[in-house]
């Protein structure tokens, strides 16, 4: 309501201006903004992070290096949101609890506004009724239109002050709570006709939210009740000011006092005075306030009449009234009408955004949208090859008749595999004589020369054997099955192969028992070879 | 920012290493196939680093290599030089079935990928992993070097880096079984660094994922609160025939405890999508104080707080809050747990006698009064379990599950086996300084009194604020 232009519906839907309104916050936006948020608290967190994340990234704010202040980002943030809600609904734009409590401050101000001037003119009418029999007694119009409002300052100004103190419960914290529940809750349900349940129910929540965002906004909701309430005092006593004005312009007033206590005018003087010390530096006895003659020369005595008193004094009254209605009952009232709005606005320009829902919804803007999964790569894993499961167990020779064999051996292991284990493992194994050992260098030219010793090999009785040591921990690769294949190549028909699984090599020894899974893995793949004159073996305990 | 295709790099190496581990614990992404066969992945599969909807970094997993002795003899003849010798490689062997893995694999390091070589650091360097090194070092692309670690055996690994050193760019030690997120970071810094190209690119994926990580531990610590206060807060009610007394009771206390279970069930589904995990079924270690439910025994031994520390809480959170902590800890040691180890049994001496109150005689009232005479039945009501060693055992639950749940790399997919050492561990809240413990405490408090929303939100933050900044400590990140 204290919009600078105040009657200037804004309208959310109607085009945003980015520089001019880009941060500037009032309490439809603060409302709207709590009732955007309390709807998400519902939502799941990808959706919002990924919405919100958007919203960011649309907007010019996100080039701008440093990011711009939150209550920048959260305007906009609304802005956007605001917009996009209000494309859903067909028809009327949508009602935001913002825009119903603008609106329903607007109204309520134009209403206090002329409630105030009735009110006021009324009171100060029926006070200043003068039939031209007696003169309009004082005493009641100031004690109604001055005292009254001196009271009730005193118990504002004590009442703040009980606040500062106690800070809750205090008299008035509680009656503008009290006044500002019931107003939401009457505009809650005012705006709420005609809309959706979830949309009501949502409404209602953001109307409570403001009662329990306390914490987080302070007294800022309070403050537009507050202002309205001074708006009616203004207008109250401008409309008894006015009044009192008209009436002593447009007929002849006589003012007396009487009273039914013993105080003599002498009191009453002193009184009069002391109420006239705000402007008695600049309207002087006898015309700020009546003088002591004038006083006495006013006072009304019943028996005797109105006869024996002096116009001019019965007329010196008015100027005294006027000025304490402007001085006790106008003046204060605009003050604390500009104090509290202004203090309204710094509050406003103050907003730091920082309470736990703002602070993950900048998260959320500020976070950049991270996905690290793969689309298609919830499919079934590659299938494995399938396999010819028909391996063959191994014979055994009979023993004492042990065949020959020869053992290829890699060059970096031999130091480690002296002759006499690799003999031992090839007996243990295979039940086979291993006569000699071939070192091989990995190299393939070397490989070929190996290969082509053992196609001219001089087998015993026909019967070849060839012992390979292979590493059972490394993987089984093409290469080393091609190795495999080429060695058969090279072989008689039905020459052995044997190959001798060894794990990781110990400093003394490179024959160590492999790993149950390297070895499952090997004799996995050697099916893929459906060779059955290829026998596997491993050491088993060290040996 | 970098608006031209995204940087990719080549996840390559022998067959079996871990390379697809490795891809899916750095991409947090637990859908990798990975398998204890070698020969697994066959194909390229492309893992993009997606932030704000554009892919900025993609990860390539590879096949491993099948023939890098003939790869690497062919290279040597061919006597072509860098990404060329590549290319003339993958046009001499288009043809030949047994190079589709190396021709599969080199692919992206022809169109210009980065090379992360893996390898197994715990076995010995073998002929073949010289071989792959001496391609990789031939195609002239900038490469780093990742040692992984299939078993604890460390004995080769200064072979390793010795051989690594000569030729990559960069080395690191990553497990991809165990690697957590500041690891991640940091490997994914050692990229940064390797070449000045890859900086404007790798800033952007490391401080989305610095940010995404804040975010989800700001997440996480609302989830946490979340479930506090729901479980603090949680109220059971029933009604029952007056004949029925006894066991009405005992059914009210079980449904009591399991919503209260499913609760924190609900709460783990959270963290874990929270985490992205979306296979890996959390198995806690076999004497985890998680494997038993909330209210066993054993939980209420090992987790929450000691006696001193618990009656020096108590007076911190004044008076009620610490009722019924004698009964707990006479209860504790006089076995008042039931045979099944349960609280259950005790729940109600436990509770005290607010926590099950019963209100006789149901039927219509009007402003008070019955309106027809009792009908013979009762209500039933456990709750709101306002205890503080209850909060401290909730507490010390949901950050052991947190940590497992952020130190299970996304690389690995067999729970752990039933014999493995146990990873018992007591809870954290014991460790907390006192004035860790006074935020919590003071939040506790708060929350007894839920009405008072100021109060509540304000040590809300202050809780809030305090178990951020412990969850970063725990997950190695500083938290701003
Ligand atoms: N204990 C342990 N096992 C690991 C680790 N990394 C990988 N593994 C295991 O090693 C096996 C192979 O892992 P993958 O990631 O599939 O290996 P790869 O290099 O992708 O294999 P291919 O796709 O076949 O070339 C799986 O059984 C993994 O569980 C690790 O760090 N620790
Ligand atoms: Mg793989």
């Amino acid at each position: 309501m204290t919009d600078p232009q105040p009657f200037k519906n804004p309208d959310p839907s109607e085009g945003f201006k980015p520089s001019a309104r880009r941060s500037r916050w009032d309490i439809g936006d603060l409302i709207d903004l709590e009732y955007f948020l309390h709807g998400d608290e519902k939502e799941n967190d990808d959706f919002l992070h990924r919405r919100d994340r958007t919203i960011f990234l649309s907007s010019p704010l996100s080039r701008q290096t440093p990011t711009p202040p939150r209550r920048i980002l959260i305007r906009r943030w609304l802005e956007i949101r605001r917009k996009v809600a209000g494309k859903g609904t067909e028809g009327s734009p949508p009602l935001f609890p913002g825009t119903v409590f603008r609106e329903t401050m607007n109204l309520a101000k134009w209403i206090v506004l002329a409630l105030g001037f009735l009110f006021g003119a009324g009171l100060a009418f029926s006070l200043l009724n003068y039939r031209g029999v007696e003169p309009v007694n004082v005493s009641g119009y100031v004690s109604l239109l001055i005292g009254m409002q001196i009271l009730f300052l005193f118990f504002l100004m004590a009442g703040s002050l009980l606040r500062r103190r106690f800070r809750r419960w205090t008299l008035t914290a509680s009656f503008w709570g009290g006044l500002l529940h019931l107003l939401c809750r009457r505009a809650a349900r005012a705006a709420s006709k005609g809309l959706s349940v979830s949309f009501r129910d949502r409404f209602n929540a953001a109307f409570g939210l403001l009662k329990s965002k306390r914490s987080v906004y302070g007294n800022l909701f309070i403050l537009p009740f507050f202002l309205i309430s001074q708006l009616f005092g203004l207008s109250f006593n401008i409309g008894a000011l006015i009044a009192t004005l008209a009436k002593v312009l447009t007929s002849d007033l006589a003012f007396g006092w009487q009273t039914t206590v013993q105080v003599g005018p002498a009191a009453v003087h002193q009184l009069a005075r002391l109420l006239a010390l705000p402007w008695s530096w600049m309207v002087p006895e006898g015309t700020g306030y009546p003088s002591l003659q004038q006083i006495e020369n006013s006072r009304i005595i019943l028996k005797e009449g109105i006869a024996h008193l002096a116009t001019t004094d019965l007329a010196s009254w008015w100027p005294f009234l006027c000025l304490g209605l402007l001085f006790y009952g106008i003046l204060p009232r605009f003050l604390l009408f500009l104090g509290t709005w202004v203090s309204k606005k710094i509050a406003l320009a103050r907003l730091d955004f920082s309470h736990a829902a703002c602070d993950r919804l900048v998260m959320r803007m500020q976070t950049p949208l991270l996905e690290t999964s793969h689309p298609f790569s919830a499919a079934s894993p590659g299938n494995s090859p399938t396999l010819n499961r028909g391996f063959p167990a191994e014979e055994a020779a009979p023993a004492g008749n042990a065949p020959d064999a020869v053992a290829l051996v890699d060059e970096t292991l031999l130091p480690q595999a002296p002759r006499e284990e690799v003999v031992k493992a090839g007996r243990g194994l295979f039940g086979v004589e291993i006569t000699e050992i071939l070192p091989l260098s990995g190299e393939l030219r070397q490989n070929k020369q190996v290969l082509e010793q053992l196609r001219n090999w001089p087998w015993k009785r026909g019967q070849a054997g060839v012992c390979l040591i292979q590493e059972a921990w490394q993987p089984p690769i093409l290469e080393s099955l091609s190795f495999l294949r080429e060695i058969r190549d090279v072989l008689p028909e039905k020459g052995k192969i044997y190959l001798l699984l060894v794990g990781k090599p110990r400093p003394e020894t490179v024959l160590t028992p492999p790993a149950a899974n390297d070895r499952k893995v090997w004799e996995w793949q050697l099916k893929s070879l459906a060779d059955p004159y290829l026998g596997v073996g491993w050491p088993n305990n060290g040996a | 920012m970098n608006l031209s295709a995204p940087l990719r790099f080549a996840v390559v190496g022998h067959p079996n290493e871990g390379k697809s581990s490795v891809v899916s614990t750095l991409a947090e992404d637990d859908t990798v196939p990975v398998g204890p066969f070698p020969g697994e992945t066959r194909s390229c599969h492309v893992y993009p680093v997606i932030v704000d909807g554009r892919p900025i970094v993609e990860f390539i997993d590879t096949p491993g290599f099948q023939n890098p002795r003939h790869t690497l003899a062919w290279l040597e003849e061919c006597g072509i030089r860098d990404e060329e010798a590549v290319k003339a490689f993958r046009i001499a062997h288009q043809d030949l079935p047994e190079y589709r893995h190396e021709l599969e694999l080199l692919r992206p390091i022809e169109e210009g990928a980065g090379i992360i070589y893996v390898v197994d650091g715990s076995r010995p360097l073998h002929k073949d992993d010289r071989a792959e090194m001496e391609i990789l070092r031939r195609t002239g692309r900038p490469r780093l070097a990742i040692i992984n670690f299939k078993d604890q055996d460390d004995r080769y690994l200064e072979e390793w880096k010795g051989a690594f050193r000569r030729n990559f760019n960069s080395v690191r030690v990553f497990n991809a079984h165990h690697a957590n997120y500041a690891e991640r970071i940091a490997l994914l810094e050692t990229l940064e660094n390797i070449d000045q190209d890859w900086q404007p690119a790798m800033e952007q994926v490391i401080s989305a994922f610095r940010r995404d990580w804040r975010q989800r531990l700001a997440r996480t610590v609302d989830l946490i609160c979340d479930l506090l206060e729901k479980s603090l807060g949680h109220v059971t009610l029933a009604k029952y025939d007056e004949k029925e007394k006894e066991s009405a009771e005992e059914r009210l206390k079980e449904r009591f405890c399991r919503d209260l279970g499913e609760l924190e069930q609900t709460f783990h589904q959270r963290i874990r999508r929270l985490f992205k995990h979306n296979i890996f079924k959390y198995q806690p270690p076999p004497n985890s104080a998680l494997r038993d439910n909330l209210f066993s025994e054993r939980v209420w031994k090992v987790l929450g707080l000691d006696r001193s520390q618990l009656t020096w809480a108590a007076a911190l959170a004044g008076g009620a809050a610490g009722a019924g902590l004698d009964v707990a800890f006479t209860g504790i040691s006089a076995g008042v747990f039931t045979a099944t180890g349960a609280l259950i049994g005790a729940l109600s001496a436990y509770l005290g006698g607010e926590n099950l109150a019963r209100v006789k005689g149901m039927g219509p009232r009007l402003f008070g009064l019955r309106l027809l005479p009792s009908i013979g039945k009762i209500e039933l009501k456990i709750g709101p379990l306002h205890n503080l060693q209850f909060f401290f055992v909730l507490i010390d639950r949901v950050l052991i599950f947190f940590s497992y749940v952020i130190n299970w790399a996304h690389g690995r997919r067999e729970p752990l086996p039933e014999d493995s050492p146990g990873e018992a561990r007591e809870g954290y809240t014991a460790q907390w300084s006192d004035e860790q413990r006074r935020v919590a405490i003071r939040y506790f408090e708060a929350l007894r009194n839920p009405d008072d929303v100021d109060r509540l939100e304000k040590r809300r933050l202050e809780f809030q604020a305090f178990l951020r900044h412990f969850l970063a400590g725990l997950s190695g990140e500083n938290p701003e």
